[in-house]
């Protein structure tokens, strides 16, 4: 039992980094392959405020959140003055300018030593200690992610992103400023997926820099792809479906030693047969 | 299509959970050690070398009712945690095995929490805690760093420099040297873990001609850097620790390691467990074969002990805590209160291609 | 100052290495137009070849290195064939392509790991007394000294089949524009299926020398691509002399980086600078 919670919490926390990446790429079309480095911003902002400061959890994800948002938006702002796959790949050095910040910035993030003995979180005296007290919160904090994406979504902002999607130009051309509407929503995606840091922080109480790697970032739009871009059932159902696949390999039974290689062509393998025959993903209507 | 799709994947997740869920109940009645190592990807030889360990004293022990298993760590915490949590349940599950401070920091709380015994093959000084439930089943950086220093003084030399990959066992090391030596360091180079060229790094610490360079940093890593030293005619002593000890060592420097100093954790030749492990895998074994080896046979030994015993799980713990001079393969097994095993450090040299004690 | 020569020796070293990359995936970006990352895993191919032919099986050195080529060239091809061909003929787009190119490289670097293991292996036999050449001052080995030898050659030989072949008369035509290529008569898909093969060859003849210099394993591919790109970028990507000048600009910048910071920040600034030359000059240096 200890077990499937366990896997409930790590498919809810991938499901926020999914749906947060989802509005970035499935909805506006921007390649972003940051999302592992917010992700980090937020783990260890709750990691350092909890363990230097006793902070509160609730508000050291408040103040992840900002801090994540200042930092991606002067981030998205350098992003946006490239096109297309210089895009993903002005992303991908940005991961790793700042992997090698988390991993080198020693004062504060203690570099490969990691942070140990991150708090549960503690709402008026009660701590979430016990792992199914945390799925519960965590649920939570996934049906408000949730909730906030499909609003901005279904709203008119939403639709100015689409169209961003499908023809920055010609919406250029209206009138409206893609600039403004494409970093507002980088920061809102990073904000998101600095929230999934925070529980991911709390959750296994010890961070350190290797869980925040490129391979990361790559595992996260995988999902999204896999789900199906601009949905966000689909970026939940791919989330699903990525943290369960470990489990399904399990009982193909391959020998110990080269288990995980073979879940890796598996990944490989997915991910070309998806652009091979579903580029849209499971049910997704953006094909990429 | 679409929903045709969704309610197929929907319907092939409940399958799967189930099944998970299903297959986690298969308890057997052979107690369990659980063994959360890294079989692929950068860290795979240490795993394979930890596996190695276990299978040998797995061989030997036909009849006691224990059993192996070994899960995929990956170096990576949240599927380590995974691992735990699918024996975690499992009242059969007596003790877990990891290597690598990432692993083993992300289980620390779990075993506790869960009073089974964890035993680690790890850097970080933070694992170190009081009398509970979980063993460093290797040097303490503080211990293997005084032999180190102590060597550096037999050499009778004056200046040091260090080259360090960085990660936990590096970094760790590094600042554990800075708080304790007592002369000068004239240059630190740091470089990543994986790294192949450090030859501007070298390039930078011949500039300040130190008498001895310290390299903490696997053995990957060492033989590389012995080998590009050996090219840029570097004439410092170089010296490396304990998790340079492997037998990739000298495949890596290939040649290049001649006179090199290592500070090693190692048996001494000639003991039937060295023979057992050339026959079977043709060189000689690491620290880590040896420490997984007495750490399968420290927790039987336990179980033996505590079998019967109401409070097993306690038992456990303290039996393994209160070991005095247990007969490991390399030399007698204490632990200190906080669980840190008291390594001891011999000193070899590569002479004519080959590690010799000194 | 007395580093200084070294330090000079030491990034042309660097430079060498990552020319022979950047030579082959800009031959290939020059003519397709999407990054293809899977080249990444074909100097691991191309590397491991060897060390089975070589190392372990004990067939001599000059049979098993074009053995070692041509099996890179030869999977890289099949790669194209199999995977991008189809792809591009139902005209996916750039970002379709780089998605499929990243599960064939994951695919491809974990079946490497699987029949190899992850450990690190190097291609030279015991050494002991490795040729070393004394160059202004600073040293070099004789690998070394090959493996610039080999790029430049490479480089020009690259250079004249372009300027002086029908063959490579038709791959320019291809990489300016593929449909009037299609319409002018030439063959387009068995030219880009020449130019995978020949790009390929040269990943795994990289791949082969590193092993030399310092050895292989199954990730060596991700780091090596990443630096081949960085450098094809701030070069001129698609222009065969560019990769070369971007190779050699990185390895200056890395090695020079390193004598004032620490050696920890070096995939940082490496990244740093792919980042500064998007910004301010995405074609890079020399036109294409």
């Amino acid at each position: 039992m200890e077990y499937l919670i366990h896997l409930a919490i790590l498919v809810s926390i991938y499901a926020i980094l999914g749906l947060s990446l989802n509005l970035v790429v499935g909805y506006t079309g921007l390649l972003s392959v940051t999302q592992a480095a917010f992700y980090g911003m937020g783990a260890y902002a709750t990691a350092i405020l909890l363990t230097s400061f006793g902070m509160n959890f609730f508000l050291s994800i408040v103040i992840g959140m900002i801090i994540t948002g200042v930092i991606s938006l002067a981030i998205g702002f350098v992003l946006s003055k490239f096109k297309d796959d210089y895009y993903a790949l002005g992303a991908f050095g940005f991961n790793i300018i700042i992997y090698s910040i988390f991993l080198n910035w020693q004062g504060l993030t203690r570099g490969p030593l990691g942070i140990p003995g991150i708090a549960r979180p503690s709402l008026f005296g009660y701590v979430f200690s016990d792992n199914l007290s945390f799925l519960v919160l965590t649920v939570v904090a996934l049906a408000l992610v949730y909730c906030v994406c499909h609003y901005i979504t279904s709203s008119s902002f939403g639709r100015v992103l689409k169209a961003i999607r499908e023809d920055e130009e010609a919406i250029g051309v209206f009138g409206y400023r893609t600039l403004w509407y494409k970093l507002a929503i980088f920061v809102v995606g990073a904000m998101l997926a600095s929230v999934a840091g925070s529980f991911f922080a709390s959750y296994i109480t010890f961070i350190d820099p290797s869980s925040f790697a490129l391979m990361e970032s790559i595992f996260i739009l995988a999902i999204i792809i896999l789900g199906g871009l601009a949905s966000n059932k689909g970026a939940v159902l791919g989330a699903v479906c990525l943290i369960l696949l470990p489990e399904i390999l399990r009982f193909v039974g391959f020998p110990d030693d080269i288990a995980a290689q073979m879940r890796q062509v598996t990944y490989g393998v997915i991910l070309i047969l998806l652009m091979l025959f579903r580029p849209q993903g499971l049910v997704g209507e953006y094909r990429l | 299509m679409n929903k045709k799709v969704v309610w197929i994947a929907i319907g092939f997740i409940i399958i799967v959970v189930i099944l998970a869920v299903a297959n986690n109940k298969q308890s057997s009645s052979d107690k369990t050690v659980v063994a959360i190592i890294p079989l692929s990807g950068a860290t795979a030889r240490t795993g394979e070398f930890a596996k190695r360990g276990i299978d040998m004293a797995v061989a030997e022990l036909k009849g006691s009712g224990i059993k192996v298993v070994y899960e995929d760590s990956q170096l990576d915490p949240k599927t380590a945690i995974s691992e735990f949590n699918r024996y975690a349940g499992d009242k059969n599950t007596i003790a877990y095995l990891t290597v690598g401070s990432p692993v083993a920091m992300a289980l620390k709380p779990l075993a506790q929490q869960n009073r089974t015994v964890l035993m680690s093959i790890v850097s970080a000084p933070a694992y170190s805690s009081l009398n509970d439930y979980t063993f460093r089943i290797n040097g303490t950086a503080q211990i293997e760093l005084k032999n180190v220093i102590q060597q550096i003084h037999d050499i009778g030399a004056k200046s040091l420099a260090v080259l360090y990959q960085n990660d936990d066992y590096g970094k760790g090391l590094l600042n554990s040297i800075k708080a304790n030596y007592a002369g000068t360091i004239v240059d630190e180079e740091g470089f990543p873990a994986d790294a192949t060229d450090m030859r501007s790094q070298l390039t930078k610490v011949k500039s300040k001609n130190p008498d001895v360079i310290f390299i903490a940093a696997y053995s990957k890593a060492v033989g590389l850097v012995a080998r590009q030293a050996k090219d840029l005619a570097l004439r410092s002593q170089l010296i490396c620790g304990s998790a340079c000890d492997t037998p990739d060592l000298l495949s890596t420097a290939a040649g290049g390691a001649e006179g090199l100093l290592v500070i090693a954790p190692t048996p001494k030749a000639n003991t039937s467990f060295m023979s057992a492990h050339n026959a079977a895998y043709k060189e000689d074994p690491s620290y880590v074969t040896t420490r997984m080896y007495d750490s399968v046979n420290l927790i039987v030994q336990a179980d033996k002990v505590c079998g019967t015993n109401a409070d097993y799980k306690s038992c456990m713990k303290d039996t393994i805590h209160a070991v005095k001079d247990f007969p490991g393969v390399a030399f007698p097994v204490n632990f200190d209160q906080n669980g840190d095993l008291q390594d001891q450090f011999i000193v070899k040299k590569v002479v004519n291609g080959a590690l010799q004690i000194q | 100052m007395d580093i200084l020569p070294q330090l000079i020796v030491n990034s042309i070293i660097a430079g060498a290495i990552y020319t022979l990359v950047a030579l082959g995936f800009n031959l290939i970006y020059g003519t397709v137009k999407f990054f293809d990352l899977g080249y990444g895993a074909l100097t691991a191919v191309g590397g491991y070849a060897v060390f089975w032919l070589y190392k372990l099986i004990g067939v001599p050195l000059y049979v098993a290195v074009p053995a070692g080529v041509l099996t890179s060239a030869l999977i890289g091809f099949l790669i194209y064939r199999l995977v991008y061909a189809p792809l591009r003929t139902r005209k996916s787009s750039g970002t379709v392509l780089l998605v499929g190119s990243l599960g064939a490289f994951t695919a491809l670097q974990a079946i490497v790991a699987i029949l190899f293991t992850s450990q690190f292996q190097t291609l030279s036999k015991d050494s002991g007394a490795e040729a070393v050449y004394q160059i202004f001052g600073g040293v070099i080995t004789q690998v070394q000294l090959i493996m610039l030898v080999t790029g430049i050659v490479i480089m020009i030989g690259i250079a004249l089949l372009l300027k002086f072949t029908m063959f490579g008369k038709a791959v320019k035509a291809v990489g300016d524009d593929e449909e009037v290529a299609k319409i002018v008569g030439i063959n387009t898909p068995r030219v880009i299926g020449w130019v995978f093969a020949i790009g390929s060859g040269i990943a795994g003849l990289a791949g082969i020398l590193v092993g030399f210099d310092t050895g292989i394993e199954p990730t060596m591919g991700l780091s090596l691509l990443l630096k081949g790109v960085i450098a094809s970028i701030i070069g001129g990507i698609g222009n065969v002399y560019g990769g070369v000048l971007g190779a050699f600009l990185l390895g200056f910048i890395e090695n020079f980086g390193i004598w004032k910071i620490s050696g920890e920040w070096k995939d940082a600034i490496a990244f740093a600078v792919l980042i500064l030359f998007l910004l301010f000059r995405p074609q890079g240096i020399l036109r294409r």
